[in-house]
């Protein structure tokens, strides 16, 4: 549980701009590290806070001229060496996102570094055509959600031409705004523009290479060049709510909220409703949708409720 | 809005409110005692003062003597900024409103009081006085959003923190004689988790255990989202190199571990998570807790 003394608003709120020295910013890190009531407290506080505070300074700032020596040589080495070589993954990597905290695995396969290969092949690579797009559309819902009403389409290409850094192209405002309504823990009611989470948590790597949601306002491409289950990624979309989990190669799940659900066991060509019991007396936009194989599941919502399955979503127990 | 940066003098902000500088000084040296310890070179006072807001503390401390000027310019400053804020929070102008309103009211309906009572002389100058405000104001949002939440619980049978403990409870008695064989793996990760940096703790907390995403992380700590999902895969690597070294401390053969970390991967993941979470909750908590 947390210490005894929390941090005073002053302590909190300096740390906050970064305007603590480095003990005493030290001490509420630690703090926040083992209280629970002060993190939702900063990451709430943050929130408003960061309206007038410049991205900089403090937060883990030491760490930066440590890296930062480290990091220029490492760009030097990676544009000579991208000079002769063939792109193949991005160099923005999302890590798991499905809160597998510790999948212990045995040591991992060392991979040999991909063959050099000249120049003229990244021309020949970038003069190929693109694949053709491939549009799976999601029944509508009986309700829609404001929020949903933009969503018509989830489009996967299989084509590897280009990657959007999501993050990147979100915002600042827009991912302000997103945070609230994304945030589980805290107290804050759904903005307008919510935060959307596209991952994938199973074992081989999907047969698409790069996903792309049609808000129908805004669309936003979502990079997934060799998704891999260390590769899930969240994605953030204006306009959109909704949850999209891989239980195998081949079964996916989507939800916006926890009465609209929906499953497709074919790679997303046809999807059917699934009924959460209870779940539309009390609707709630759902947090998580977590499959750690074909058949056992956990969907939560964001009011805490959680439903399990054991068979593949025929039957659902509420917690 | 502009946010007040700290003065280079310290008699000129208090000036402009019309506080003398011998009670300014008085304010200062107060608040220097309060946060530095006894045996501070004056060279690192000097830096610590260098660094107070300066402006934004006289104008607290002058709506607390109750100046009218301070307060007019604390209200046009601070109002629309505030209801903002709120409105963030709430999502309803109505109790964004009411929310603010209040904060300000509490804050003005003291002055005039005595010295000790009004809550504006606790804001030292750390941070601007709008950090301190939002602080103020997001705490008490949290605790009208917990008031509700008592209201609410009844009907709604959940409680906020049961999301994870819901996921813990293993589906039979098979799968919880499975997990109990873990122990030891669920003991090194805890050892593991005892040794880590007060930065690296949060930094897991805030993914693992309040479920927050690298974008608001990145938000909270000011770094980039792809930094921290730098430094979230780098740490849970040393992680599990630390599990593995603790595996071998329990006296592990190595095939015996690796046995156990192959089993692991199979398994169950939200047990585990148990075992992490509360570990991240519970273990190495500061010893000297500040605020004093």
């Amino acid at each position: 549980m947390a210490p005894e003394l929390h941090p005073e608003a002053n302590l909190l709120s300096a740390w906050l701009e970064g305007n603590l020295s480095r003990r005493s910013a030290a001490r509420v890190t630690a703090h926040l590290g083992a209280c629970g009531e002060c993190r939702r407290l900063a990451a709430c506080a943050g929130l408003l806070v960061q309206d007038n505070v410049a991205p900089s300074r403090r937060a883990f700032g030491a760490w930066r001229p440590r890296f930062a020596l480290a990091a220029a040589t490492v760009l030097v080495a990676g544009a000579a060496w991208s000079l002769g070589r063939r792109p193949t993954v991005p160099d923005y990597a999302p890590v798991a996102t499905s809160r597998p905290i510790l999948t212990l695995t045995p040591a991992p396969v060392r991979v040999a570094a991909p063959r050099p290969r000249p120049l003229v092949h990244r021309a020949a690579l970038v003069s190929r055509p693109a694949k053709p797009v491939r549009v799976i559309a999601l029944p509508p819902p009986p309700d829609l959600l404001p929020t949903l009403d933009a969503v018509p389409a989830i489009h996967f290409t299989s084509a590897n031409a280009g990657f959007s850094d999501q993050p990147a192209q979100f915002g600042a405002q827009q991912a302000l705004a997103a945070w609230g309504g994304a945030t589980q823990s805290l107290p804050v009611a759904p903005p307008p523009v919510i935060a959307a989470r596209l991952s994938y948590a199973g074992d081989e790597p999907l047969d698409f290479s790069q996903a792309t949601v049609d808000t129908g306002l805004n669309p936003w491409g979502l990079g997934w060049a060799g998704a891999s289950a260390a590769n899930a990624a969240p994605l953030r979309i204006a306009g959109i709510a909704m949850h999209v989990q891989a239980a195998d190669a081949g079964s996916l799940w989507a939800a916006s909220r926890t009465d609209q659900v929906y499953t497709s066991s074919d790679h997303g060509v046809h999807w059917r409703p699934v009924v959460l019991p209870g779940a539309s007396q009390s609707p709630a936009a759902v947090a998580s949708i977590s499959f750690q194989n074909q058949r056992e599941g956990v969907i939560r919502d964001r009011t805490g409720a959680t439903w399990l399955t054991h068979d593949a979503g025929a039957s659902w127990v509420r917690r | 809005m502009a946010r007040p940066q700290p003065a280079s003098t310290e008699s000129r902000p208090a000036a402009d409110f019309g506080i003398p500088a011998l009670q300014a000084e008085q304010w200062l040296q107060a608040i220097d005692a309060r946060h530095l310890p006894p045996s501070t070179s004056a060279r690192d006072r000097r830096r610590f003062r260098s660094q107070l807001h300066l402006n934004d503390l006289m104008l607290a401390r002058a709506c607390a003597l109750g100046r009218d000027a301070a307060w007019e310019t604390l209200w046009t400053t601070y109002q629309p900024r505030l209801r903002a804020a709120a409105l963030r929070l709430t999502r309803d102008s109505e109790s964004a409103r009411e929310l603010a309103d209040n904060l300000l009211g509490d804050l003005f309906g003291l002055r005039g009081g005595s010295a000790e009572q009004s809550k504006l002389w606790s804001y030292h100058g750390l941070g601007s006085l709008d950090a301190w405000l939002c602080t103020l104001l997001a705490q008490s949002h949290i605790n009208q959003w917990r008031r509700h939440r008592r209201q609410v619980s009844l009907d709604a049978g959940l409680e906020d923190s049961g999301s994870l403990c819901a996921l813990l409870v293993p589906p039979n008695q098979e799968a919880a004689a499975a997990a109990a064989e873990f122990r030891p793996l669920a003991a090194a990760v805890a050892a593991a988790l005892v040794a880590l940096a007060p930065d690296v703790r949060l930094l897991l907390s805030l993914y693992f255990v309040d479920g927050h995403t690298l974008n608001q992380i990145a938000g909270l700590l000011r770094v980039h989202e792809s930094t921290i999902s730098r430094r979230l895969t780098r740490q849970l690597q040393r992680l599990r190199r630390e599990v593995r070294r603790q595996l071998e401390h329990q006296g592990l053969r190595p095939a015996a571990r690796d046995a156990v970390l192959r089993n692991a991967a199979s398994l169950e993941p939200g047990w585990l998570h148990v075992d992490v979470s509360s570990a991240l909750r519970t273990s190495a908590a500061p010893r000297n807790a500040h605020g004093a």
